[in-house]
Protein backbone atom coordinates (compact mmCIF):
# COMPACT_ATOMS: atom_id res chain seq x y z
CA UNK A 1 0.00 0.00 0.00
CA UNK A 2 1.70 3.20 -0.81
CA UNK A 3 2.48 5.75 1.81
CA UNK A 4 -0.60 8.02 0.27
CA UNK A 5 -3.20 5.36 0.84
CA UNK A 6 -2.00 4.32 4.63
CA UNK A 7 -2.50 8.35 4.96
CA UNK A 8 -5.86 8.27 3.54
CA UNK A 9 -6.85 4.90 5.83
CA UNK A 10 -5.21 6.57 8.93
CA UNK A 11 -7.86 9.55 8.39
CA UNK A 12 -10.72 7.45 7.91
CA UNK A 13 -10.11 5.54 10.76
CA UNK A 14 -10.24 8.87 12.38
CA UNK A 15 -12.84 10.13 11.33
CA UNK A 16 -14.98 7.09 12.02
CA UNK A 17 -13.31 6.88 15.46
CA UNK A 18 -14.25 10.08 16.19
CA UNK A 19 -18.03 9.56 14.81
CA UNK A 20 -19.13 7.04 16.20
CA UNK A 21 -17.09 7.96 19.82
CA UNK A 22 -19.44 10.74 19.67
CA UNK A 23 -22.83 9.63 17.88
CA UNK A 24 -24.80 12.47 19.75
CA UNK A 25 -22.86 15.25 18.30
CA UNK A 26 -23.22 13.48 14.58
CA UNK A 27 -27.10 13.29 15.17
CA UNK A 28 -27.46 16.30 16.82
CA UNK A 29 -25.50 18.07 13.23
CA UNK A 30 -27.42 16.41 10.84
CA UNK A 31 -30.63 16.83 12.64
CA UNK A 32 -29.93 21.37 12.89
CA UNK A 33 -29.19 20.35 8.78
CA UNK A 34 -32.53 18.53 8.38
CA UNK A 35 -34.35 21.60 10.26
CA UNK A 36 -32.94 24.24 8.55
CA UNK A 37 -34.19 22.46 5.15
CA UNK A 38 -37.62 22.07 6.17
CA UNK A 39 -37.60 25.93 7.44
CA UNK A 40 -35.88 27.22 4.03
CA UNK A 41 -38.25 24.76 2.14
CA UNK A 42 -41.82 26.41 4.15
CA UNK A 43 -40.57 29.31 3.80
CA UNK A 44 -40.01 29.66 0.41
CA UNK A 45 -43.81 27.63 0.35
CA UNK A 46 -45.00 30.25 2.25
CA UNK A 47 -43.71 33.05 -0.31
CA UNK A 48 -44.13 31.23 -3.42
CA UNK A 49 -46.95 29.43 -2.84
CA UNK A 50 -46.75 25.10 -3.71
CA UNK A 51 -47.35 25.71 -7.65
CA UNK A 52 -44.81 27.98 -8.55
CA UNK A 53 -42.36 25.94 -5.83
CA UNK A 54 -43.47 22.41 -7.41
CA UNK A 55 -41.43 23.93 -10.60
CA UNK A 56 -38.06 24.72 -8.38
CA UNK A 57 -38.11 22.16 -5.63
CA UNK A 58 -35.39 20.19 -7.35
CA UNK A 59 -33.42 23.24 -7.29
CA UNK A 60 -34.18 23.90 -4.07
CA UNK A 61 -32.83 20.21 -2.82
CA UNK A 62 -30.03 20.09 -5.15
CA UNK A 63 -28.72 23.88 -3.81
CA UNK A 64 -29.25 22.82 -0.12
CA UNK A 65 -27.55 19.60 -0.20
CA UNK A 66 -24.03 20.99 -2.52
CA UNK A 67 -24.22 24.40 0.20
CA UNK A 68 -24.03 21.01 2.62
CA UNK A 69 -21.12 19.78 0.42
CA UNK A 70 -19.50 23.24 -0.18
CA UNK A 71 -19.71 24.22 4.14
CA UNK A 72 -17.86 20.51 4.80
CA UNK A 73 -15.11 21.15 1.68
CA UNK A 74 -14.09 24.22 3.28
CA UNK A 75 -14.45 23.85 6.89
CA UNK A 76 -11.53 20.23 6.10
CA UNK A 77 -9.51 23.17 4.43
CA UNK A 78 -10.06 25.92 6.81
CA UNK A 79 -11.52 25.59 10.52
CA UNK A 80 -9.65 22.36 10.74
CA UNK A 81 -6.41 23.60 10.38
CA UNK A 82 -7.95 26.77 13.15
CA UNK A 83 -8.89 23.80 15.34
CA UNK A 84 -5.53 21.58 14.99
CA UNK A 85 -3.49 24.67 15.54
CA UNK A 86 -5.63 25.20 18.74
CA UNK A 87 -5.47 21.75 20.12
CA UNK A 88 -1.85 21.87 19.39
CA UNK A 89 -1.79 19.12 17.18
CA UNK A 90 -0.83 20.87 13.80
CA UNK A 91 2.86 21.05 14.62
CA UNK A 92 2.86 17.59 15.29
CA UNK A 93 0.82 16.28 11.70
CA UNK A 94 3.35 18.86 10.00
CA UNK A 95 5.84 16.75 11.80
CA UNK A 96 4.75 13.37 10.36
CA UNK A 97 3.10 13.76 7.39
CA UNK A 98 5.36 13.78 4.18
CA UNK A 99 3.51 17.30 2.94
CA UNK A 100 1.30 19.12 4.41
CA UNK A 101 -0.69 20.05 1.60
CA UNK A 102 -0.79 16.82 0.28
CA UNK A 103 -2.27 15.61 3.48
CA UNK A 104 -4.88 18.02 3.31
CA UNK A 105 -6.07 17.13 0.05
CA UNK A 106 -6.15 13.55 1.20
CA UNK A 107 -7.91 14.36 4.19
CA UNK A 108 -10.66 16.43 2.17
CA UNK A 109 -11.38 13.14 -0.20
CA UNK A 110 -11.76 11.32 2.85
CA UNK A 111 -14.24 13.73 4.88
CA UNK A 112 -16.06 14.24 1.35
CA UNK A 113 -16.66 10.95 0.92
CA UNK A 114 -17.89 10.10 4.12
CA UNK A 115 -19.81 13.00 4.07
CA UNK A 116 -21.25 11.77 0.69
CA UNK A 117 -23.46 9.36 2.94
CA UNK A 118 -24.48 11.94 5.05
CA UNK A 119 -25.27 14.40 2.23
CA UNK A 120 -27.19 10.94 0.29
CA UNK A 121 -29.06 10.29 3.60
CA UNK A 122 -30.09 14.12 4.16
CA UNK A 123 -31.04 14.05 0.30
CA UNK A 124 -33.28 11.41 0.57
CA UNK A 125 -34.79 12.24 3.72
CA UNK A 126 -35.59 15.83 2.43
CA UNK A 127 -37.38 14.15 -0.72
CA UNK A 128 -39.29 12.01 1.22
CA UNK A 129 -40.62 14.90 3.96
CA UNK A 130 -41.21 16.65 0.79
CA UNK A 131 -42.19 14.07 -1.31
CA UNK A 132 -40.45 15.29 -4.57
CA UNK A 133 -37.80 13.14 -5.77
CA UNK A 134 -35.55 13.86 -8.24
CA UNK A 135 -35.25 12.51 -11.65
CA UNK A 136 -31.93 10.38 -11.07
CA UNK A 137 -31.06 8.00 -13.80
CA UNK A 138 -28.83 5.28 -13.71
CA UNK A 139 -27.51 6.63 -17.17
CA UNK A 140 -27.11 9.78 -15.90
CA UNK A 141 -25.13 8.93 -12.08
CA UNK A 142 -21.63 8.98 -13.36
CA UNK A 143 -22.10 12.60 -15.16
CA UNK A 144 -23.72 13.44 -12.00
CA UNK A 145 -20.87 12.22 -9.60
CA UNK A 146 -18.13 13.48 -12.16
CA UNK A 147 -20.07 17.39 -12.11
CA UNK A 148 -19.96 16.45 -8.13
CA UNK A 149 -16.17 15.85 -7.65
CA UNK A 150 -15.23 18.74 -9.70
CA UNK A 151 -17.84 21.01 -8.40
CA UNK A 152 -16.18 19.96 -4.74
CA UNK A 153 -12.70 20.06 -6.53
CA UNK A 154 -12.84 23.52 -6.74
CA UNK A 155 -14.48 24.28 -3.82
CA UNK A 156 -11.71 22.51 -1.83
CA UNK A 157 -9.25 25.29 -3.70
CA UNK A 158 -11.15 27.71 -3.06
CA UNK A 159 -11.38 26.62 0.94
CA UNK A 160 -7.26 25.90 0.48
CA UNK A 161 -7.09 29.96 0.57
CA UNK A 162 -9.40 30.76 3.60
CA UNK A 163 -6.65 27.70 5.30
CA UNK A 164 -3.90 29.46 4.02
CA UNK A 165 -5.10 32.90 5.72
CA UNK A 166 -5.97 31.14 8.84
CA UNK A 167 -2.68 29.03 9.21
CA UNK A 168 -0.84 33.17 9.10
CA UNK A 169 -3.82 35.26 10.24
CA UNK A 170 -5.91 32.95 12.79
CA UNK A 171 -8.66 34.66 13.36
CA UNK A 172 -10.57 34.46 10.06
CA UNK A 173 -13.90 33.68 11.76
CA UNK A 174 -15.51 36.55 10.05
CA UNK A 175 -14.48 35.95 6.79
CA UNK A 176 -15.04 32.29 6.68
CA UNK A 177 -19.06 33.12 8.02
CA UNK A 178 -19.01 35.02 4.95
CA UNK A 179 -17.76 32.72 2.47
CA UNK A 180 -20.18 30.64 3.85
CA UNK A 181 -23.40 32.77 3.49
CA UNK A 182 -22.12 33.88 -0.30
CA UNK A 183 -21.69 30.08 -0.90
CA UNK A 184 -25.19 29.78 0.11
CA UNK A 185 -26.40 32.57 -2.59
CA UNK A 186 -24.16 30.86 -5.36
CA UNK A 187 -25.58 27.90 -4.67
CA UNK A 188 -29.08 28.91 -5.88
CA UNK A 189 -27.73 31.21 -7.94
CA UNK A 190 -30.39 30.90 -11.37
CA UNK A 191 -27.93 31.14 -14.11
CA UNK A 192 -30.46 31.72 -16.83
CA UNK A 193 -32.03 34.49 -15.03
CA UNK A 194 -28.95 36.54 -14.36
CA UNK A 195 -27.88 39.37 -17.54
CA UNK A 196 -24.82 38.93 -19.07
CA UNK A 197 -22.00 39.76 -18.92
CA UNK A 198 -22.51 39.48 -15.30
CA UNK A 199 -24.23 35.58 -15.94
CA UNK A 200 -20.24 34.34 -17.26
CA UNK A 201 -18.68 35.54 -13.91
CA UNK A 202 -21.31 34.24 -11.17
CA UNK A 203 -20.57 30.93 -13.53
CA UNK A 204 -16.98 31.16 -13.13
CA UNK A 205 -17.34 31.40 -9.49
CA UNK A 206 -17.07 28.25 -6.92
CA UNK A 207 -20.87 26.42 -6.65
CA UNK A 208 -22.77 28.28 -9.46
CA UNK A 209 -22.08 25.71 -12.45
CA UNK A 210 -21.78 22.76 -11.14
CA UNK A 211 -25.01 23.59 -8.83
CA UNK A 212 -26.86 24.64 -12.20
CA UNK A 213 -25.30 21.56 -14.21
CA UNK A 214 -26.95 19.43 -11.54
CA UNK A 215 -29.94 21.22 -11.77
CA UNK A 216 -30.16 20.20 -15.57
CA UNK A 217 -29.16 16.86 -15.19
CA UNK A 218 -31.20 15.92 -12.45
CA UNK A 219 -34.20 17.51 -14.26
CA UNK A 220 -36.59 14.69 -15.97
CA UNK A 221 -36.70 14.80 -19.83
CA UNK A 222 -34.65 18.20 -20.29
CA UNK A 223 -32.37 18.32 -23.28
CA UNK A 224 -28.99 19.13 -22.31
CA UNK A 225 -27.25 20.58 -25.12
CA UNK A 226 -24.50 22.35 -23.67
CA UNK A 227 -23.23 19.26 -21.24
CA UNK A 228 -19.75 18.77 -23.09
CA UNK A 229 -19.15 22.73 -23.16
CA UNK A 230 -19.96 23.09 -18.96
CA UNK A 231 -18.33 20.18 -17.84
CA UNK A 232 -15.10 21.42 -19.64
CA UNK A 233 -15.73 25.17 -18.22
CA UNK A 234 -16.41 23.16 -14.76
CA UNK A 235 -13.32 21.07 -15.09
CA UNK A 236 -10.82 24.17 -16.38
CA UNK A 237 -12.77 26.70 -13.00
CA UNK A 238 -12.31 23.80 -10.74
CA UNK A 239 -8.43 23.28 -11.37
CA UNK A 240 -8.03 26.90 -11.50
CA UNK A 241 -9.14 27.19 -7.87
CA UNK A 242 -7.44 24.25 -6.78
CA UNK A 243 -4.09 25.39 -8.44
CA UNK A 244 -4.68 29.31 -7.16
CA UNK A 245 -6.14 27.70 -3.61
CA UNK A 246 -3.07 25.22 -3.60
CA UNK A 247 -0.25 28.07 -4.37
CA UNK A 248 -1.83 30.42 -1.72
CA UNK A 249 -1.90 27.60 0.87
CA UNK A 250 1.95 27.42 -0.01
CA UNK A 251 2.61 30.76 0.00
CA UNK A 252 0.91 31.50 3.59
CA UNK A 253 2.58 28.40 4.59
CA UNK A 254 6.02 29.49 3.82
CA UNK A 255 4.86 33.13 5.83
CA UNK A 256 3.24 31.10 8.64
CA UNK A 257 7.16 29.27 8.78
CA UNK A 258 8.95 32.52 8.73
CA UNK A 259 6.71 34.27 11.78
CA UNK A 260 7.19 30.64 13.79
CA UNK A 261 2.87 30.57 13.50
CA UNK A 262 2.15 27.06 12.91
CA UNK A 263 1.44 26.59 16.50
CA UNK A 264 0.34 30.38 17.79
CA UNK A 265 -3.65 30.62 18.00
CA UNK B 1 33.69 20.39 17.61
CA UNK B 2 34.25 19.28 14.64
CA UNK B 3 31.04 19.20 12.89
CA UNK B 4 31.92 15.65 10.76
CA UNK B 5 30.91 13.44 13.16
CA UNK B 6 27.67 16.31 14.01
CA UNK B 7 24.09 15.00 14.37
CA UNK B 8 23.01 18.45 14.16
CA UNK B 9 25.78 21.23 13.05
CA UNK B 10 23.95 24.55 13.74
CA UNK B 11 26.01 27.62 11.95
CA UNK B 12 25.23 31.20 12.84
CA UNK B 13 21.64 30.65 13.11
CA UNK B 14 19.55 33.70 13.58
CA UNK B 15 15.59 34.13 13.77
CA UNK B 16 13.82 37.78 14.07
CA UNK B 17 10.74 37.39 13.97
CA UNK B 18 8.57 40.47 12.01
CA UNK B 19 5.13 41.32 12.79
CA UNK B 20 3.34 40.61 9.30
CA UNK B 21 1.23 43.95 8.92
CA UNK B 22 2.64 46.90 7.70
CA UNK B 23 1.27 48.85 10.99
CA UNK B 24 2.65 46.33 13.27
CA UNK B 25 6.28 45.74 11.55
CA UNK B 26 8.01 45.20 15.22
CA UNK B 27 11.38 43.11 15.45
CA UNK B 28 11.63 40.20 17.80
CA UNK B 29 15.23 38.59 17.85
CA UNK B 30 14.59 34.96 18.90
CA UNK B 31 17.53 33.57 18.43
CA UNK B 32 21.24 35.74 17.34
CA UNK B 33 24.17 33.66 15.95
CA UNK B 34 23.79 30.08 17.72
CA UNK B 35 26.59 27.90 16.83
CA UNK B 36 26.66 24.21 17.88
CA UNK B 37 27.47 20.57 17.33
CA UNK B 38 25.24 17.98 18.62
CA UNK B 39 26.99 14.43 18.35
CA UNK B 40 25.32 11.48 17.13
CA UNK B 41 23.95 9.54 20.30
CA UNK B 42 23.87 12.72 22.61
CA UNK B 43 21.65 13.93 25.27
CA UNK B 44 21.78 17.61 24.93
CA UNK B 45 19.89 19.75 26.83
CA UNK B 46 19.12 23.70 26.08
CA UNK B 47 18.72 25.63 29.16
CA UNK B 48 17.37 29.16 29.12
CA UNK B 49 15.12 31.41 30.96
CA UNK B 50 11.90 32.95 29.57
CA UNK B 51 12.08 34.11 26.15
CA UNK B 52 15.65 33.05 25.53
CA UNK B 53 14.69 31.51 22.15
CA UNK B 54 15.06 27.28 23.04
CA UNK B 55 11.94 26.94 21.22
CA UNK B 56 12.54 29.12 18.36
CA UNK B 57 15.48 27.02 18.31
CA UNK B 58 14.21 23.90 18.52
CA UNK B 59 11.48 24.35 16.13
CA UNK B 60 14.01 25.54 13.52
CA UNK B 61 15.91 22.21 13.89
CA UNK B 62 12.58 20.33 13.28
CA UNK B 63 11.75 22.83 10.22
CA UNK B 64 8.95 24.07 11.73
CA UNK B 65 10.16 27.84 11.73
CA UNK B 66 12.40 29.10 9.16
CA UNK B 67 15.71 30.82 10.20
CA UNK B 68 16.51 33.85 8.93
CA UNK B 69 19.89 33.33 8.86
CA UNK B 70 22.59 30.54 8.97
CA UNK B 71 22.34 27.00 8.27
CA UNK B 72 21.18 24.30 9.97
CA UNK B 73 23.08 20.50 8.92
CA UNK B 74 22.96 16.51 9.68
CA UNK B 75 26.30 15.37 8.37
CA UNK B 76 26.26 11.73 10.38
CA UNK B 77 23.22 10.91 8.59
CA UNK B 78 24.05 12.52 5.21
CA UNK B 79 20.20 13.75 4.67
CA UNK B 80 17.50 14.74 6.89
CA UNK B 81 17.46 12.43 9.73
CA UNK B 82 13.73 10.69 10.68
CA UNK B 83 12.61 13.05 13.30
CA UNK B 84 10.15 12.49 16.72
CA UNK B 85 9.26 15.01 18.67
CA UNK B 86 7.29 16.77 21.50
CA UNK B 87 7.00 20.10 21.43
CA UNK B 88 3.27 21.07 22.82
CA UNK B 89 3.53 18.71 25.43
CA UNK B 90 0.34 16.42 26.42
CA UNK B 91 -1.08 19.30 23.36
CA UNK B 92 0.11 16.88 20.72
CA UNK B 93 -2.93 14.35 21.29
CA UNK B 94 -5.82 13.84 20.08
CA UNK B 95 -8.00 14.32 22.66
CA UNK B 96 -11.34 12.54 21.51
CA UNK B 97 -8.91 9.34 20.41
CA UNK B 98 -7.60 6.68 22.46
CA UNK B 99 -3.82 6.12 23.40
CA UNK B 100 -3.66 3.03 20.58
CA UNK B 101 -5.86 5.52 18.21
CA UNK B 102 -3.70 8.12 18.58
CA UNK B 103 -0.28 5.87 17.69
CA UNK B 104 -2.22 4.34 15.19
CA UNK B 105 -2.51 8.10 13.13
CA UNK B 106 0.30 9.61 14.03
CA UNK B 107 2.33 5.71 13.06
CA UNK B 108 0.19 5.79 9.36
CA UNK B 109 1.00 9.13 8.67
CA UNK B 110 4.33 8.72 9.21
CA UNK B 111 4.82 5.85 7.26
CA UNK B 112 5.05 3.00 9.63
CA UNK B 113 3.54 -0.61 8.42
CA UNK B 114 0.91 -1.46 10.61
CA UNK B 115 1.90 -5.09 11.99
CA UNK B 116 5.08 -2.93 12.95
CA UNK B 117 3.06 -0.12 14.47
CA UNK B 118 1.40 -2.32 16.63
CA UNK B 119 4.32 -4.64 17.52
CA UNK B 120 6.29 -1.07 18.52
CA UNK B 121 3.06 0.57 20.13
CA UNK B 122 2.73 -2.89 22.54
CA UNK B 123 6.26 -2.62 23.36
CA UNK B 124 6.35 1.36 24.05
CA UNK B 125 3.15 1.97 25.68
CA UNK B 126 4.52 -1.74 28.44
CA UNK B 127 7.55 0.62 28.40
CA UNK B 128 5.96 3.67 29.68
CA UNK B 129 3.69 2.10 31.86
CA UNK B 130 0.88 3.09 30.16
CA UNK B 131 -0.46 -0.64 28.39
CA UNK B 132 -3.77 -1.07 30.62
CA UNK B 133 -4.24 2.66 28.96
CA UNK B 134 -4.15 1.62 25.43
CA UNK B 135 -7.92 2.01 24.46
CA UNK B 136 -9.06 5.07 27.19
CA UNK B 137 -9.85 8.42 25.49
CA UNK B 138 -6.55 11.04 25.80
CA UNK B 139 -8.78 13.00 28.14
CA UNK B 140 -9.56 10.79 30.35
CA UNK B 141 -5.96 9.99 30.95
CA UNK B 142 -4.04 11.95 33.86
CA UNK B 143 -1.40 14.16 32.88
CA UNK B 144 1.20 12.30 33.34
CA UNK B 145 0.24 9.26 31.59
CA UNK B 146 -1.01 11.72 28.54
CA UNK B 147 2.93 12.95 28.61
CA UNK B 148 4.32 9.97 28.62
CA UNK B 149 2.07 8.93 25.55
CA UNK B 150 3.47 11.89 23.84
CA UNK B 151 6.66 10.49 24.17
CA UNK B 152 5.33 7.41 23.06
CA UNK B 153 4.24 9.02 20.03
CA UNK B 154 7.82 10.69 18.96
CA UNK B 155 9.36 7.38 19.18
CA UNK B 156 6.85 5.93 16.73
CA UNK B 157 8.84 5.20 13.42
CA UNK B 158 12.49 4.55 14.76
CA UNK B 159 13.34 7.95 14.97
CA UNK B 160 16.80 9.59 14.59
CA UNK B 161 16.88 12.56 16.46
CA UNK B 162 14.20 13.69 19.12
CA UNK B 163 13.59 16.93 19.94
CA UNK B 164 11.53 17.26 23.11
CA UNK B 165 10.37 20.56 24.43
CA UNK B 166 10.57 20.25 28.26
CA UNK B 167 8.83 16.52 28.35
CA UNK B 168 8.74 16.32 32.15
CA UNK B 169 7.07 19.59 32.87
CA UNK B 170 4.41 19.12 35.08
CA UNK B 171 4.88 15.67 35.73
CA UNK B 172 4.93 14.33 39.71
CA UNK B 173 8.62 12.75 40.68
CA UNK B 174 7.74 9.11 39.70
CA UNK B 175 6.50 9.93 36.26
CA UNK B 176 9.33 12.41 35.64
CA UNK B 177 11.48 9.78 36.57
CA UNK B 178 10.52 7.19 34.65
CA UNK B 179 10.77 8.80 31.38
CA UNK B 180 14.23 10.34 32.27
CA UNK B 181 15.47 6.69 32.66
CA UNK B 182 13.69 5.52 29.68
CA UNK B 183 15.35 8.03 27.42
CA UNK B 184 18.29 7.28 28.52
CA UNK B 185 18.01 3.78 28.01
CA UNK B 186 16.56 4.40 24.81
CA UNK B 187 19.21 6.94 23.62
CA UNK B 188 21.71 4.73 24.47
CA UNK B 189 20.10 1.27 22.86
CA UNK B 190 19.36 3.03 19.89
CA UNK B 191 22.27 5.64 19.28
CA UNK B 192 19.87 8.07 19.58
CA UNK B 193 20.30 11.68 19.60
CA UNK B 194 18.37 13.62 21.64
CA UNK B 195 17.81 17.51 22.05
CA UNK B 196 15.92 18.46 25.18
CA UNK B 197 14.73 21.86 26.82
CA UNK B 198 13.79 21.97 30.04
CA UNK B 199 13.12 24.08 33.36
CA UNK B 200 14.00 21.39 35.46
CA UNK B 201 17.96 21.58 36.16
CA UNK B 202 17.79 18.58 37.94
CA UNK B 203 16.25 16.79 34.89
CA UNK B 204 19.26 18.75 32.75
CA UNK B 205 21.98 17.81 35.55
CA UNK B 206 20.82 13.59 35.10
CA UNK B 207 19.66 13.33 31.80
CA UNK B 208 22.53 15.56 29.67
CA UNK B 209 25.69 14.68 28.73
CA UNK B 210 26.02 18.63 27.78
CA UNK B 211 23.88 21.45 27.78
CA UNK B 212 23.82 24.80 26.36
CA UNK B 213 22.60 27.69 28.29
CA UNK B 214 20.94 30.45 26.19
CA UNK B 215 20.27 33.95 26.99
CA UNK B 216 18.91 36.48 24.84
CA UNK B 217 19.00 34.39 21.93
CA UNK B 218 22.68 33.42 21.82
CA UNK B 219 24.70 30.22 23.84
CA UNK B 220 25.77 32.11 26.69
CA UNK B 221 27.52 28.75 28.04
CA UNK B 222 27.97 25.38 26.48
CA UNK B 223 29.98 22.20 28.36
CA UNK B 224 29.64 19.04 29.16
CA UNK B 225 27.76 18.94 32.74
CA UNK B 226 30.39 17.93 34.37
CA UNK B 227 32.79 20.60 33.34
CA UNK B 228 30.66 23.33 33.96
CA UNK B 229 30.04 22.23 37.40
CA UNK B 230 34.58 21.68 37.14
CA UNK B 231 34.40 25.38 35.90
CA UNK B 232 31.91 26.94 38.49
CA UNK B 233 32.96 24.88 41.14
CA UNK B 234 34.20 27.22 44.25
CA UNK B 235 36.37 26.16 47.62
CA UNK B 236 32.87 25.59 49.37
CA UNK B 237 32.75 22.83 52.46
CA UNK B 238 30.54 21.95 54.58
CA UNK B 239 31.55 21.20 58.12
CA UNK B 240 29.36 19.43 60.70
CA UNK B 241 30.05 19.28 64.63
CA UNK B 242 28.67 18.69 67.63
CA UNK B 243 26.61 22.40 68.27
CA UNK B 244 28.20 22.92 71.68
CA UNK B 245 31.25 23.71 69.65
CA UNK B 246 29.71 26.07 67.50
CA UNK B 247 31.10 29.39 69.87
CA UNK B 248 34.62 27.93 69.75
CA UNK B 249 34.90 27.05 65.76
CA UNK B 250 33.35 30.47 65.01
CA UNK B 251 35.39 31.99 67.46
CA UNK B 252 38.42 30.60 65.53
CA UNK B 253 37.46 31.15 61.86
CA UNK B 254 36.60 35.01 62.48
CA UNK B 255 40.38 35.03 63.92
CA UNK B 256 41.65 33.36 60.99
CA UNK B 257 39.83 35.61 58.78
CA UNK B 258 38.02 32.45 57.00
CA UNK B 259 34.38 33.44 55.11
CA UNK B 260 31.46 31.28 56.76
CA UNK B 261 27.57 31.17 57.04
CA UNK B 262 25.75 29.10 59.59
CA UNK B 263 23.64 26.55 57.88
CA UNK B 264 20.43 24.59 59.76
CA UNK B 265 22.26 24.95 62.73
CA UNK B 266 19.28 24.84 64.75
CA UNK B 267 18.98 21.01 63.42
CA UNK B 268 19.03 18.96 66.63
CA UNK B 269 22.12 18.67 68.87
CA UNK B 270 24.40 19.51 65.31
CA UNK B 271 25.91 22.42 63.77
CA UNK B 272 26.70 22.82 60.37
CA UNK B 273 28.67 26.05 58.64
CA UNK B 274 30.06 26.57 55.02
CA UNK B 275 33.22 27.58 55.02
CA UNK B 276 34.61 29.62 52.09
CA UNK B 277 37.89 29.15 51.07
CA UNK B 278 40.30 31.45 49.34
CA UNK B 279 42.03 28.33 47.67
CA UNK B 280 41.92 24.45 47.43
CA UNK B 281 45.51 24.35 49.77
CA UNK B 282 43.32 26.54 52.08
CA UNK B 283 41.47 22.93 53.73
CA UNK B 284 44.88 21.90 54.79
CA UNK B 285 45.38 24.66 57.37
CA UNK B 286 41.43 25.10 58.45
CA UNK B 287 41.50 20.71 59.07
CA UNK B 288 44.65 21.47 61.46
CA UNK B 289 43.30 24.47 63.16
CA UNK B 290 39.71 22.30 63.54
CA UNK B 291 42.18 19.93 65.03
CA UNK B 292 43.83 22.02 67.44
CA UNK B 293 40.96 22.77 68.48
CA UNK B 294 40.09 19.05 69.20
CA UNK B 295 36.47 19.20 67.60
CA UNK B 296 35.12 16.11 65.77
CA UNK B 297 33.44 16.38 62.71
CA UNK B 298 30.42 14.57 61.72
CA UNK B 299 30.41 16.23 58.12
CA UNK B 300 33.16 17.44 55.91
CA UNK B 301 32.48 17.68 51.92
CA UNK B 302 32.56 20.12 49.12
CA UNK B 303 29.65 21.42 48.23
CA UNK B 304 29.31 21.60 44.32
CA UNK B 305 27.43 23.63 42.24
CA UNK B 306 23.81 22.49 40.94
CA UNK B 307 22.86 23.15 37.34
CA UNK B 308 20.59 25.40 38.88
CA UNK B 309 23.51 27.36 40.64
CA UNK B 310 25.31 27.71 37.41
CA UNK B 311 22.33 28.68 35.13
CA UNK B 312 21.59 31.32 37.62
CA UNK B 313 25.37 32.48 37.61
CA UNK B 314 25.36 32.64 33.90
CA UNK B 315 21.86 33.83 33.16
CA UNK B 316 22.10 36.77 35.88
CA UNK B 317 19.55 35.50 38.30
CA UNK B 318 16.86 35.27 35.54
CA UNK B 319 13.49 32.99 35.75
CA UNK B 320 13.38 29.23 34.30
CA UNK B 321 13.45 28.32 31.10
CA UNK B 322 10.85 28.50 28.62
Amino acid sequence: MTRWLKIARAELVRDFTISLRYPLELLTGLFILYVLFMGLFMGAKLLAGQQALSGNLDGVVIGYTMWFFALMAMNTMSIDIENEARQGTLEQVYLNAPNYLGLLWVRAAVHLTMGAGVVVALAVLIQLTTGHWLALTWAAVPVVILTIILTIAGLCGFGLILGGLSLTFKRIGQLSALVQFSMFFLAYAELSNIALPWRNIVAHLPLARGVDMLKSLLTPAEVYPTLGTDLAWLAIDSLFYAALGSLVFYAMERVARQGGLLSHY
Amino acid sequence: MAGVDAAVQISELSKTYQGLLPWARHEVRAVRDVTLAIRRGEIFGLLGPNGAGKTTAIKMIAGLVEPTRGRISFPAFKRRPAIGAVLEGSRNLYWRLSAWENIRYFGEIKGVPLAQLREQAAELMELFGIADKRDRPAQTLSRGMQQKLAVVLAFLGEPELLLLDEPTLGLDVASSQTIQRLLKRLCAERELTIIVTTHQMDVAQSLCKRVGIMRDGRIAACSPVAELVEHFKRQDYILGFNRAALPKVEQHLAAEQVDYEVVDGDWLDQARLRVKLPAARAVYALMAGLERLDIELTDFRQELPTLEDIFLSITGGEGGAA
